[in-house]
């Protein structure tokens, strides 16, 4: 089992989709922070100009309104929420699809028991997948400490998410702004990680590689869509995900439910039935 | 070494691909499969390599009940049907990963290997820029990395040159020194013919002489 799991996640690290990812993911960033840099550039300008008595009083840009994640008004940080999914999907979870439609799987099933394969496979696929978003959570945080100060958030400027005080952890977020901001990323991480298996479980089904590819993202925005309809936001992943909590509060026990039901689900099509299938 | 095949049996919606196969591999031989296509030999090639599930019947490995005590013979490379491998890897990176996967092979005998069946273990072409020759041959010392004790090859000599051919046949004649047992399917009858030392022809499923 070990084995198995080093080669597949030598595979899925060596693998240019993963750097793919990463680079969709850089690219946001960038864009994010370039965006703000020319807000404050324009601030300062307005400052400089008409100084503070016309401009207005201003608290400075803080890392905890600029990073990504919690940044809450710009197209950047809604596009990775929105293709999150789609990102994660990239480096490895299409292996096993791939590995199936080639035959490349009768290679390792004659080298090694098909538990060990399947589970390798499980495990080296979300591990790929949290490593990718941690990458790019953490270089967007990166980037941000670069340029903008750690000022601790202050809600009565209006310009910092979470402010709702019934938002998940709230006031860890007010007290110890970073620690949220890492606990979040986790929590994205380790979220993203699971629905990125979902792709295990739909090439057990399909011979349609856009729908193993995309099935994860599709089941994604449905939900939102439906919970949109239903008004039950904090239900819908794209929502609890972002860490500004804007038009949700996000619920521990729902996101735990939700990461549960999705790994059971996973278990029973892939590592239960798809293990006992013949392979031809 | 041998593989006793009892009363082997494949269903697959209700029509019999493997009907009632008995059969006991013995090492230090070549099995020649013969037969129409569709016959069953790439079947039965699979079932002994333990990817499908019998419907009746046991086969058993040297002492061993595959899918009860094994669910795949313990020492196997096989080539079945067509070679498949990472395409954005060289020939050798691909033989290294699936070696990783036991960890008995050592990267000089994959080198070796590779030389042997006439492919340069040096070429740092990927495995997407290879010719169907190549991608044959490389399919074959998958197969044969680490001298098995069951070597599966269907239809091993496939867009493979003569030179190509008679390596393989150097190779296959190692192996069968060593005492492997080689189960081998061609559709070329004098090839077949030349590398077996049995022939066993199949047709609908069963083993006819």
């Amino acid at each position: 089992m070990k084995k198995l799991l080093k080669v597949e996640c030598k595979r899925a690290f060596a693998n240019k989709t993963f750097y793919l990812c990463f680079g969709i993911g850089v690219i946001l960033c960038v864009w994010s922070l370039y965006i703000q840099l020319v807000e404050v550039r324009t601030f300062n300008k307005l400052l400089q100009e008409y100084g503070m008595e016309k401009a207005g009083l201003y608290y400075p840009r803080s890392l905890y309104n600029s990073f990504i994640g919690l940044d809450y008004a710009y197209l950047p940080s809604i596009i990775l929420y929105t293709i999150f999914p789609l990102l994660v999907t990239l480096p490895h979870a299409v292996s096993y699809y791939s590995d199936k439609k080639s035959g490349y799987i009768k290679n390792i099933l004659i080298k090694a028991k098909r538990t060990d394969y399947y589970m390798a496979k499980y495990i080296s696929v979300f591990w790929s997948s949290f490593t990718s978003v941690l990458l790019i959570l953490f270089f967007s945080l990166w980037i941000s400490a670069l340029f903008f100060p750690a000022l601790p958030p202050e809600v009565t400027t209006a310009t910092y998410c979470p402010f709702d005080s019934s938002a998940m952890l709230v006031e860890l977020y007010y007290s110890h702004p970073l620690i949220y901001t890492i606990i979040y990323i986790f929590i994205d991480a380790v979220f993203l990680g699971i629905i990125s298996t979902i792709a295990l479980g739909i090439s057990c089904y399909t011979d349609n590689i856009l729908f193993v590819f995309s099935g994860g993202m599709i089941l994604y925005l449905v939900t939102d869509y439906i919970m949109e309809l239903t008004g039950r936001y904090e239900f819908s992943p794209l929502r609890f995900l972002k860490p500004t909590q804007l038009t949700c509060n996000s619920k521990p026990l729902i996101i735990l439910s939700e990461l549960v039901l999705i790994i059971i689900v996973v278990a029973v099509l892939f590592l239960r039935k798809e293990r006992e299938k013949d392979v031809f | 070494m041998y593989i006793r095949l009892r009363h082997v049996t494949k269903k697959i919606k209700q029509e019999k691909l493997l009907d009632d196969i008995s059969f006991e591999f013995q090492g230090g031989k070549v099995y020649g499969l013969q037969g129409k296509n569709g016959c069953g030999k790439t079947m039965l090639m699979r079932a002994i390599c333990g990817l499908i599930t019998l419907t009746e019947g046991e086969i058993d490995i040297n002492g061993e009940r595959l899918h009860k005590d094994i669910s795949f013979p313990r020492d196997v490379g096989a080539l079945l049907e067509n070679p498949s491998f990472l395409n954005g890897y060289t020939g050798l990176e691909n033989l290294k990963f699936l070696a990783d996967i036991q960890g008995k092979v050592k990267e000089k005998e994959l080198k070796e290997c590779l030389t042997k069946v006439g492919l340069d273990a040096e070429d740092k072409r990927v495995y997407r820029k290879y010719s169907l020759g190549m991608k044959q041959k490389l399919g074959i010392a998958a197969a044969v990395m680490g001298s098995p004790k069951l070597v599966i090859l269907d239809e091993p000599i496939n867009a493979i040159d003569e030179t190509g051919v008679e390596k393989v046949r150097k190779v296959l004649s190692e192996l069968k020194q060593k005492g492997s047992i080689i189960i081998t399917a061609c559709h070329d009858k004098e090839e077949l013919m030349m590398l077996s030392d049995e022939i066993i022809r199949i047709s609908k499923g069963r083993i006819t002489v």
